[in-house]
């Protein structure tokens, strides 16, 4: 009688309720995190209880899923958005396309035009000039406005703390985002050895 | 409808069709491509989750 080996490839398949349960039930008691977060008042306890928990939960997360799995380093990172920025020129002078020049510019304009209003807004402090915050505020005073508004925030934080990681057979890249990673992946990626296998 | 409401819908409206020009012109920087530069890394991962952080208790904790 032979043991199994631990690397056995491809792995056993599980069942389905072994694969969806977790899941289903991850979604089930964040929703039900959503639904009772709507019910609860801004200055209350339970409100802050319940936030500072989803943010301890969200960074610890995303330091277990993602430990290794950066597709770049902080110093490469930095060190490309210095270049980028310091070596940004008109469309006449060197490479960028002229979409992605309007399109940088539009962004930079709509962020600073944002902060700079919300600013003014703020300083002020009139009735007619309301403040960002003061918006999402009217939104978040009821009830499903504020479970609505936590929705969308905890969707985001999982997608900051989980999303855009480095998969396993992808090689780490100076350049985050681009098309430079390595999506085919060393020849010795589980990928690679299926589709071999394949042939 | 105020001064402040008005200059918000113009300010809303500019981003929408930004996120649309993003999502459709090949070129536009896309929320998501912004989203990926900055998730690339421990630095970028950090910044990001430190502003959507405070944002949450900012919105959900105190008076906004």
């Amino acid at each position: 009688m032979v043991a199994p080996s631990r690397t056995e490839y491809p792995p056993p398949r599980r069942g389905f309720v072994a694969r969806t349960g977790p899941r289903v039930l991850g979604l089930v008691l964040i929703l039900a995190l959503i639904a009772w977060e709507g019910t609860l008042q801004r200055f209350s306890a339970p409100s802050r209880w319940s936030v500072g928990s989803v943010i301890g939960v969200t960074v610890i997360l995303s330091a277990l899923v993602g430990r290794g799995r950066q597709r770049t380093t902080s110093t490469g990172w930095a060190r490309r958005a210095a270049a980028v920025v310091a070596g940004w020129r008109p469309r006449a002078v060197a490479g960028p396309p002229l979409t992605a020049v309007i399109g940088t510019v539009v962004w930079v304009a709509l962020v600073a035009a944002t902060i700079g209003w919300d600013l003014n807004s703020f300083v002020h402090e009139a009735h007619e000039l309301p403040t960002l915050s003061r918006l999402f505020g009217g939104a978040t005073d009821r009830m499903w406005g504020r479970a609505l508004v936590f929705a969308a925030w905890v969707g985001l934080g999982g997608y900051l703390a989980v999303g855009a990681r480095r998969r396993p057979h992808e090689q780490r890249d100076a350049f985050p985002g681009g098309a430079h990673t390595d999506r085919e992946g060393p020849a010795c990626s589980p990928g690679n050895r299926r589709r071999r296998v394949g042939q | 409808m105020t001064t402040g409401a008005v200059v918000w819908a113009v300010i809303g409206a500019a981003w929408l069709v930004l996120a649309l020009a993003g999502a459709t012109v090949p070129g536009v920087p896309s929320f998501v491509g912004v989203a990926r530069a900055f998730l690339g890394s421990w630095a970028g991962r950090g910044i990001a989750l430190a502003a959507w952080a405070s944002a949450g208790w900012h919105l959900f904790c105190q008076r906004p």
